[in-house]
């Protein structure tokens, strides 16, 4: 949650709790088969309230049912009302982040020592959610650079992001005056595979003596063979990624770590943007209206209305 | 420049439009499906027993398409004349969305393709570089370009029965990258000591919780675990008690991870889409 408040902080544990407990007691039907063809052969006289309510998405959703179509429409609805309520002027609090707000202390730390920045935007394609949040720090940490005057190398290994890195680091040089700076070759592809990626980059951080490594984006294996040589190099690491099974290595191996949605949140956090601090509190109301969702839906499967909130919610076993 | 952000965000609005519309909308028109149980199939016509009971004919166009349900319960599309009576289905004219999705996701996969060339780009001017200024360790520049050339010339063999390029392929990528590779990902299981290490140490009651969960996780993963506690009654058995941890109460922090990842990869997605998206990629108001 980015917005404070103790209470929805309780409100989001005790619904897991619920979840949880849910799954702990749940009655199975013994005929799997049997409870979904009693689902199906249920009548209705309106075939297109048949069509909308009986859900064929079971299990690989291809095409949105009623329900996730109304929880787009929400969701969405709540996200740009708080876009459009911050455009309107006022503040907006958010939590601090620790890995973000150590970025700046990581440029200066590297502009002291006279050492370069490695930044690596993740080892997923440019469409990738994460790679995109990453990019949009990357222009942080690229106006930081060219602020203080401190070298920042990018590395990947995927050949669309050179392009967008290098759009991206020479426009925020332009934008603090220092063009003259900005140098192509420091974006830098440099292998085709992420753990040739990996082992170029730790050759890069020993020959290159960095100071400081950004790692944001999302990750596979080669997480830990891209922190743990940047650790040896004692060199200041700061990793954000919205790959859950990554998470441990890196916060095991850097100093700051970013987890999950506020990898996302992070171009909001840095711009300081009202458009996208409303995002971000759009973004948190619908998580409370899904929570409301999980304790009423876990209360009424509890109490006996597992049918009608299976048919409201849109889930069939 | 203004024109161009302009242009920009109308092409990303409208290819974001396509894919939203293709999940939305339902493959087939709704007030055009038929649903129910088919009757009989023929060349012309599926006839099909709707919920209701009543029998409908849908003749055989270009444009019908079919989903059958599947036992599990999921949908499966299916050429109409495929269909046997007693199948579960959903008949009716397509909405084209989904027909298009193949040729739109092959029209990235294209761009895509393209990019390779700025990567080769970017790898040819910093290692020319290298060697045009003889910098330090230059050699491996000139190695790199070696290793380009015989990359290029063995690639030339791949899908090939026989001959020196194939074997030259097999060479390269069965004897040479795959053991690296190998190599590399072995690399992780010291990498993960050596983080452990420096990492798990008991300064806080967190920390204690944490190294007692790995500890009972990681026992019940081998058959130590199993050996050391069978005499136990089975809740206490390590295995039992791993996946407890493991399916239990790990799998409620990982949801709640995973809501508010979801929410935020939407917001994100939004504001991409509708051009709101502020910094790196949009600098200032369209």
């Amino acid at each position: 949650m980015f917005i404070r408040d103790r209470y929805l902080v309780y409100a989001k544990i005790l619904s897991t709790a619920v979840s949880s407990v849910n799954e702990l007691t749940r009655i199975k039907p013994r005929n799997q088969e049997a409870a979904g063809r009693k689902t199906w052969t249920r009548t209705s006289k309106k075939h297109l309230l048949d069509y909308l309510l009986i859900s064929w998405c079971n299990e690989h959703m291809e095409h949105a049912n009623i329900q996730i179509f109304i929880a787009t429409l929400l969701i969405a609805g709540l996200i740009l009302h708080g876009i459009f309520t911050a455009r309107r002027g006022g503040p907006l609090f958010i939590r601090r982040i620790p890995g973000l707000t150590e970025i700046d202390e990581a440029v200066g730390r590297a502009t002291e020592m006279g050492r370069p920045v490695i930044f690596h935007p993740g080892t997923a394609e440019v469409q990738n959610i994460g790679t995109l949040s990453a990019l949009g720090v990357l222009g942080h940490v690229a106006r930081n650079c060219a602020r203080l005057g401190t070298r920042l190398i990018v590395t990947t290994a995927i050949p669309v992001v050179v392009p967008v890195a290098e759009d991206i680091v020479k426009q925020a040089y332009q934008e603090e005056g220092r063009p003259e700076l900005f140098d192509p070759e420091d974006i830098r592809f440099l292998a085709a595979s992420a753990d040739q990626l990996a082992l170029a980059t730790a050759n890069l951080m020993e020959r290159e003596k960095t100071a400081s490594h950004f790692f944001f984006g999302s990750y596979d294996y080669t997480s830990l063979l891209l922190t743990e040589p940047g650790q040896r190099t004692g060199a200041l690491q700061i990793a954000g990624t919205d790959q859950y099974f990554q998470v441990p290595f890196f916060i095991a191996s850097c100093d700051y770590t970013v987890i999950g949605e506020e990898l996302y949140a992070a171009s909001a956090y840095l711009t300081r943007e009202p458009t996208m601090l409303g995002s971000l509190v759009g973004q948190d109301r619908a998580k409370i209206v899904i929570l409301a969702v999980i304790v009423l839906g876990s209360l009424g499967v509890t109490l006996g209305f597992g049918e009608w909130v299976s048919k409201i919610v849109g889930v069939y076993r | 420049m203004a024109t161009r952000r302009r242009l920009i965000a109308a092409v990303t609005f409208l290819a974001g439009l396509y894919y939203f519309l293709e999940f939305i909308v339902p493959p087939i028109i709704p007030w055009r499906t038929v649903q129910g149980e088919v009757v009989k199939v023929s060349s012309k016509a599926i006839v099909v027993r709707r919920t209701d009971g009543q029998i409908v004919s849908v003749p055989i166009r270009d444009n019908i398409i079919a989903y059958r349900k599947r036992p599990t319960g999921a949908p499966e599309r299916v050429e109409p004349k495929s269909l046997h009576p007693g199948d579960q289905v959903s008949i009716g004219p397509t909405t084209y969305l989904s027909d298009w999705i193949t040729d739109v996701n092959n029209f990235f996969v294209v761009l895509g393709a393209m990019a390779w060339g700025m990567g080769l780009m970017s790898l040819w001017m910093v290692h020319s570089a290298n060697i045009r200024k003889r910098k330090e360790e230059w050699y491996g520049s000139v190695l790199f370009f070696v290793a380009v050339a015989i990359g290029v010339v063995a690639g030339l063999g791949y899908g090939a029965e026989s001959g020196v390029l194939k074997r030259l392929n097999d060479v390269v990528v069965n004897d040479v990258l795959r053991p690296m590779g190998s190599t590399v990902f072995s690399l992780l299981a010291f990498y993960m000591a050596s983080a452990a290490y420096r990492s798990f140490r008991l300064k806080s009651r967190e920390a204690i919780l944490m190294m007692g969960s790995a500890f009972i996780v990681m026992l019940g993963q081998i058959p130590i675990g199993l050996w050391l506690t069978h005499r136990l009654p089975e809740p206490l058995w390590l295995p039992v008690m791993s996946q407890w941890i493991l399916y239990i109460a790990n799998s409620a922090a990982v949801r709640g991870m995973w809501f508010g990842m979801m929410l935020g990869a939407i917001a994100v997605g939004l504001r991409f889409w509708l051009s709101l998206e502020r910094g790196a990629f949009f600098g200032k108001e369209l």
